[in-house]
């Protein structure tokens, strides 16, 4: 299998993304999404445990008996994750606390274990590592998108900082159901815009 | 065979993860005890209004408790008592708690010498929604409290409304936008708390308070 780094990254990034195209990780991408700070140190959070996860499930994968490989990937996340948190806790204790549950809650993204499972498991540990951190940086790219439209229309900030120009800020876009058209006007802009040259072919993701 | 492989491999990942966990608390737990000490010390000195330097090492938060402050419980009440710098008492700070909208809202209220004028209030922990509801956390909201009179009661023996009549009207805090159940389950859960502290007022008056300790 002589698959390139770089298609690697670009597929985590783009052409495989793991939200608007494998539709994984939606849970948090609905809930940290109403503050561009919050949602910086989730990604990064992110990044972090996928790229360590799918590295060490890599390094495992000629000793792991094939029945466990669930179990056992379910195991290394969940320390990683740990780790992050108790971090976060000793360091940054106050965005941890704006965080609450989802912090550990990345235990359960769906982006993390379906990468470990789907490549880690099968590629070699440097492509595992690209694949972890352009997989995350997927996720980070259409969670800032929608954080920025979410505070800026929401709160008229971006990190907090005012927007030089004053509106009526749109209160919907800080509750649950603004993260919902957020999530589902950039997946259909970016599938249209992948599309585009698609037509005449066969469907670029099936 | 394979079935002995598998439960080695289990066990030596289980182990090597679970040390790396326990080792990374173990380094970190001193740290993160302290984070939580020193937020309950610097919440229940803002509370009680004395001050301290901004971004005030830990041992100077926890000195200040340790000096100005005294703790007691009364009738499954925990209270706090202020003292100034020459140690005569000046103020109570009372825990409180109640529903909010998403879960349960906490935090401290203070009240003056006199047990009727409101000094603060505080929200330590809550999960109100972020950018509505929790902006009750916000000085602008908790600033309104500052001075109520609780002997003063308004409409329907509260002490205080949340965003009801107009701006002239007694004991009245301003609501938040955006965020009516939160405004008015505080608004239901402060009067119940500010009422059971009511009772409490002459066996306050009475106890014998453990005096701050010295430096």
């Amino acid at each position: 299998m002589a698959v390139s780094s770089t298609k690697v990254a670009k597929d985590g990034v783009w052409g495989n993304n793991p939200v608007i195209r494998q539709v994984l990780g939606i849970c948090s991408a609905l809930a940290v999404t109403n503050l561009v700070a919050n949602t910086l140190v989730m990604c990064i959070g992110l990044i972090y445990a996928q790229a360590m996860s799918s590295l060490t499930a890599s390094l495992l994968r000629k000793v792991t008996p094939f029945r466990l490989r669930i179990i056992s990937s379910t195991l290394i996340i969940a320390a990683y994750v740990i780790v992050l948190h108790s971090f976060l806790r000793a360091y940054l204790p106050e965005i941890s606390s704006q965080l609450g549950p989802y912090v550990g809650l990345i235990i359960t993204n769906c982006i993390i274990l379906g990468r470990v499972e789907a490549f880690a498991t099968q590629n070699t540990p440097w492509l595992s590592v690209v694949d972890g951190v352009a997989s995350g940086l997927g996720y980070s790219l259409v969670l800032l998108t929608i954080s920025i439209f979410r505070e800026g229309l929401g709160f008229g900030t971006i990190l907090g900082w005012p927007l030089p120009f004053e509106f009526t800020h749109w209160t919907i876009m800080v509750m649950a159901p603004g993260a919902f058209f957020m999530l589902g006007i950039i997946t259909w802009l970016a599938r249209w815009f992948d599309s585009r040259g698609a037509e005449q072919g066969a469907p670029a993701n099936k | 065979m394979k079935f002995f492989k598998s439960v080695l491999f289990i066990f030596l990942v289980a182990l090597f993860f679970a040390g790396l966990t326990a080792g990374v608390n173990q380094a970190l737990i001193k740290r993160i005890e302290l984070n939580e000490q020193t937020r309950n010390s610097r919440d229940l000195l803002d509370v009680l209004g004395i001050e301290y330097p901004k971004g005030a090492d830990p041992s100077i938060v926890a000195d200040l408790q340790r000096t100005r402050t005294s703790k007691a419980k009364i009738d499954d009440q925990t209270v706090y008592r202020a003292y100034d710098e020459k140690g005569k008492p000046d103020g109570y700070a009372f825990r409180f708690e109640g529903k909010g909208f998403w879960g349960k809202i906490s935090g401290l209220l203070s009240l003056k010498e006199d047990l009727d004028t409101m000094e603060g209030i505080i929200f330590t922990a809550h999960n109100e929604t972020p950018g509505l509801g929790a902006r009750i956390d916000e000085p602008w909201f908790r600033k309104q409290f500052k001075g109520i009179k609780l002997s003063n009661k308004v409409e329907g023996g509260k002490y205080i409304t949340v965003g009801r009549g107009d701006a002239k009207t007694a004991n009245r805090v301003d609501a938040i936008t955006g965020a009516t159940m939160t405004s008015s389950l505080l608004e239901k859960l402060l009067n119940e708390d500010l009422n059971h502290i009511a009772v409490l007022k002459d066996k306050l008056r009475s106890l014998q308070w453990p005096s701050p300790q010295q430096k």
